[in-house]
């Protein structure tokens, strides 16, 4: 089930990355990866996925510049949940504005918790894909 | 018609009257006078003629043909020889003979050189009438100039006489006007003609010797002397004499003889006051007083043959000759008597005598050293019942101290003149006019100067009154001068007279003998004077004025450094009375040496020296005011205004400290700014470590990475639990640093407040079961709508509730309250520790954990709390606490609906 969803996650942290690809690969899922929020766009030129995990501080274009330049139209299906270490209320209002379907904050996401994030976000879609 | 050759004749014509001109002017002057005859026509006046001859000659040498222009010349010349003639006293017919003497002695001369010959009778025709043309021209224009110069001369002879006919007449004085050379009396006054009886026709036309007025003859002698003193000087004053009117009366008159030319003839004015009257009174007043009162006159006697019959103790004093030396003696042998001032004193003296039997006179007399004595002397005559007389009373007196006054009088009358005549201020003699009642009504103008004509605007006012010469004359004026002629006081006033608009000064004093009323102004014409004052008043009336109204201080200090004048805004200011400041030195009551004033006296010093103005603002310690002070050179000293800025400076002050505190505080945004940026980056730079920690442990602890020992597992959950803790620890951080900052902003809707504390209770739920803690709602109102950030009052009810929680013990119960009043009421008890009544303020700030007996189980960083506070206080809410150790805390939140 899980070899259909892919995810895109887009951290500039390397260390933190690799994690993250090891958690989701480990999990099932299909994992891209950009390290900055120009490598995220050329990266979605190429492939559609389920879930856009997107970091806020990057170098380069941020997550904000990212949602901006994003044409949602393009990609009705992805899911885009912003995570960041950046816990100021004005930063989450303004990502959940601009585009993004969740903000949870980095640190208090354990490896468990992100799987049960993605899994949540795309229980529709692995439904759907199931039925 | 002149050919060449006629020319060249000419030519030696020319050359001919060339050279012999003065010889024909000789010879014109000759011919002329043999015709006139020289008793009347002065030669000298006639050579006066002489260069106007000379170019006469010469012209009709130059200009042998007659044109318009030539014609012009000769009328010039006629002008000319008029015009000198005139300066020179001669007669037209004087003038014209001699130029038609020079005309003939032309042609005299020329026949004589026979050089006429030689012309041709038509050439010598018309030369001849060319020179007549030309002197018809000369004596024609000559005519012209005498007629016109008689008309001038007539005209001001016309006025000049109907000027002296007016004053003449109006004088109060007798006047008569005696040709000299005949003695003839050519006209005599009102007075005159009143004085001696007769009518104007009777005497007028008449000489001296028809008349017979004078009584007594002067000798030829006198009469020579008086009459070349009269051609020396101009006139004689002080002149005795005596005149018989018509009834034969004899009156004694002083007067004074003044000489003119009228119509070319020496002609003398006479002015008499009649003087006999005032003679007998003083004479008889003199006598009676000598004989009764003064006994320090020498007293002498003499009888019929002039000897001398008694000498008292006064003559013995005055003369030196004891009694006994003199008495039986001829008087003249001891006195030797003369009469210095008149020559024929001693002949007087008796006439006098005869007919008054008295006399009184200055004579020289000798003492018994030969030395001269100046003596008033004063003689009556004593008679016996027949009348003859007996014997004479000589009372005399020495003055020779009183000569030597009056000659120093006769000094100073000299200076006196030449002041009068060089003083530029009118000055004017009067004499003041009294009705029968004693009450002055007018004036007689007895004496003025030329300025008084000027600045009066009158002219010849001499022997007239002042209601002839101003008939609107002032009231005022005549009152002043009466008490100034009753009194002697002299008075200085400023008049205005109606006729001329104008303003005089007028100083009049009294002169002479009170009982003459005789005045003398000064007189100055005051009216530009008078206006500019009175503008100036006004002026500087204004200035006052203004300068009491103004808010500003002023003072003025003149040229001496004397405190002239203060204002009202001074005395405010400085508190310092007028009356202490006014006249006082101002470099007195403002050293140098106080240190006080050092700014205010290098800018005084500056302003006085260089004459420029200066203005600056400084402390004035003797006052402790701050002064606006403006320093004007002003009359060698200076004017200076200032004000008290002192106010204006403190304000200053602030708005300096207030601009300061602005900059500060822009200053402090920015770091604020820079801080919250900060906040942003920490937050996500110390988080990042801690979040790589907790996903690797976590991939470990999830079995993610293979599997691992019990022991294992246990020791990376402490790792882990390590780790959230430092997060949460950063949490917090981060959490009191966002609520800090500026940028922190609620997002506030509308919210059910139970609702939002049930959420917290509930989220807490297990904590409370931990502890076996019971939740009690009491008073617990439903469905409170309040404006909260739900998020942000989420956090505070945690808090309370885990504090209230966290501090209790086992088995106790919370008491949750919420109470809709003005306000929300959400009130949290707990059965807990407690707190100390110190404490309640300290427990709200940041990193404030206060000892209580839990504080060492309880975990905690000490910034919930203040968090509570703050995000309360950012929604306008507040919190309390009121507490008991060991029984009990309740923290109150109260809310605006």
């Amino acid at each position: 089930m899980s070899g259909t969803i892919s995810v895109l996650v887009v951290e500039d942290e390397a260390i933190l990355l690799e994690a993250y690809e090891l958690i989701l690969g480990t999990a099932g899922y299909t994992v891209f990866t950009a390290r900055n929020g120009i490598e995220a766009l050329e990266q979605l030129k190429k492939v559609t996925p389920d879930v856009m995990l997107l970091d806020i501080f990057m170098p380069e274009m941020d997550g904000r510049e990212v949602l901006r330049n994003l044409d949602k139209a393009d990609y009705p299906e992805m899911k885009i949940i912003v995570c960041s270490n950046l816990s100021d209320s004005n930063a989450s209002q303004e990502v959940l504005r601009n585009g993004a379907d969740d903000f949870v904050l980095k640190s208090s996401l354990g490896p468990m918790e992100l799987i049960q994030l993605i899994k949540d976000k795309t229980r529709q879609r692995a439904s759907k894909s199931e039925s | 018609m002149i050919t060449k050759n006629d020319k060249e004749k000419l030519g030696i014509i020319k050359q001919f009257l060339q050279k012999n001109a003065s010889k024909i002017q000789k010879l014109a002057n000759q011919n002329h006078l043999s015709y006139v005859g020289s008793d009347t026509a002065n030669v000298k006046i006639l050579t006066k003629n002489r260069r106007f001859f000379v170019e006469v000659i010469e012209r009709v040498a130059d200009t042998p043909k007659y044109t318009p222009r030539s014609k012009k010349i000769f009328q010039k010349l006629g002008h000319e020889i008029a015009q000198n003639s005139i300066v020179y006293g001669l007669t037209l017919e004087e003038t014209v003979d001699s130029v038609i003497f020079l005309k003939q002695a032309i042609w005299e001369k020329l026949q004589v050189s026979e050089l006429l010959d030689s012309l041709s009778s038509n050439d010598l025709f018309v030369f001849g009438q060319t020179v007549t043309s030309y002197f018809d021209s000369i004596t024609s224009k000559i005519a012209n100039v005498y007629h016109d110069d008689y008309l001038n001369v007539r005209e001001s002879i016309s006025q000049s006489e109907r000027l002296f006919a007016t004053t003449f007449d109006a004088s109060p004085v007798a006047m008569t006007v005696i040709r000299l050379a005949d003695q003839v009396m050519v006209d005599a006054n009102e007075h005159f003609l009143k004085l001696v009886g007769y009518k104007r026709s009777e005497i007028v036309g008449r000489s001296s010797a028809e008349l017979d007025l004078g009584v007594e003859k002067s000798s030829a002698k006198e009469q020579a002397r008086n009459l070349k003193n009269l051609r020396s000087k101009g006139k004689l004053t002080d002149f005795e004499s005596l005149v018989r009117t018509k009834k034969g009366v004899i009156k004694q008159i002083r007067g004074a003889f003044v000489m003119v030319m009228i119509n070319g003839k020496e002609h003398v004015i006479t002015s008499h006051i009649d003087v006999t009257e005032q003679r007998k009174a003083d004479e008889n007043n003199r006598y009676l007083a000598t004989l009764t009162n003064n006994i320090a006159d020498a007293v002498i006697s003499i009888d019929q043959h002039n000897t001398i019959v008694s000498w008292n103790k006064s003559a013995q004093k005055l003369y030196g000759w004891k009694t006994k030396d003199v008495v039986g003696k001829e008087v003249n042998e001891v006195l030797a008597t003369s009469f210095p001032d008149n020559q024929n004193g001693l002949a007087e003296t008796n006439r006098m005598f005869a007919r008054y039997d008295s006399w009184r006179g200055e004579v020289v007399q000798r003492r018994k050293d030969g030395s001269s004595i100046n003596i008033l002397s004063s003689v009556a005559a004593i008679k016996n019942d027949d009348g003859e007389v007996t014997a004479k009373v000589a009372v005399n007196r020495d003055i020779s101290e009183r000569k030597k006054a009056e000659k120093a009088l006769k000094d100073s009358e000299t200076r006196y003149r030449t002041l009068f005549n060089s003083i530029d201020e009118g000055f004017c003699l009067i004499k003041m006019l009294y009705d029968d009642d004693g009450n002055a009504y007018d004036y007689l103008f007895l004496e003025v100067n030329a300025m008084f004509e000027k600045v009066a605007s009158m002219r010849n006012p001499v022997g007239k009154t002042m209601k002839q010469m101003m008939p609107s004359i002032p009231k005022s004026w005549i009152a002043i001068f009466e008490k100034v002629a009753k009194t002697g006081k002299a008075n200085r006033s400023t008049n205005y007279a109606v006729s001329g608009d104008r303003w005089y000064d007028i100083y009049t004093t009294r002169v002479g003998d009170p009982n003459d009323h005789v005045l003398a102004l000064l007189f100055s014409d005051v009216s530009e004077k008078r206006r500019l004052d009175k503008e100036r008043e006004v002026a500087a009336q204004k200035i006052i004025n203004t300068l009491e109204s103004i808010g500003e201080a002023f003072f003025q200090v003149d040229a001496n450094g004397n405190i002239i004048l203060v204002n009202e805004g001074f005395v405010r200011i400085t508190g310092a009375p007028r009356k202490d400041i006014i006249g006082q030195n101002f470099w007195k009551l403002f050293p140098k040496t106080d240190q006080a004033n050092a700014p205010y006296y290098q800018s005084f010093t500056r302003v006085l020296k260089s004459g420029k103005q200066e203005q600056f603002v400084d402390y004035y310690q003797p006052l402790k005011l701050w002064l606006d002070v403006r320093v004007y050179p002003s009359e060698g000293g200076m004017s200076v205004f200032f004000r008290d800025v002192t106010q204006q400076k403190q304000a200053e002050g602030e708005q300096a400290k207030l601009m300061q505190l602005s900059n500060e505080r822009k200053e402090l945004i920015k770091i604020t700014k820079a801080k919250d940026e900060f906040i942003g980056i920490a937050s996500h730079q110390l988080r990042t470590p801690a979040t790589a920690v907790k996903q690797y442990i976590g991939i470990l602890l999830s079995g993610l990475g293979g599997t691992l020992t019990d022991k294992q597992l246990h020791y990376l959950e402490s790792a882990y639990s390590s780790n959230e803790r430092q997060l949460e620890l950063i949490n917090d951080l981060l959490k009191t640093a966002q609520i800090d900052a500026e940028t922190f902003t609620l997002s506030r809707t509308s919210h059910d407040i139970t609702k939002l504390v049930r959420k917290a209770v509930t989220e807490l739920q297990s904590v409370f079961e931990h502890r076996q803690q019971k939740i009690i709602f009491k008073n617990f109102d439903k469905n409170i709508k309040v404006r909260v950030d739900a998020a942000e009052m989420n956090l505070v009810f945690s808090n309370l509730l885990e504090n209230a929680s966290k501090y209790s013990g086992e088995n106790t119960q919370i008491t949750i309250s919420i109470i809709q009043k003005k306000k929300v009421h959400i009130v949290i008890t707990d059965e807990g520790v407690g707190i100390s009544e110190n404490d309640y303020d300290k427990i709200f700030d940041k990193f404030t954990r206060v000892d209580n007996e839990l504080s060492d189980t309880v975990n905690g960083t000490g910034l919930g709390l203040y968090w509570v506070r703050r995000i309360l206080e950012m929604h306008g809410g507040s919190i309390s606490v009121t507490s008991k150790l060991h029984e009990g805390s309740s923290f109150k939140v109260v809310l605006p609906l």
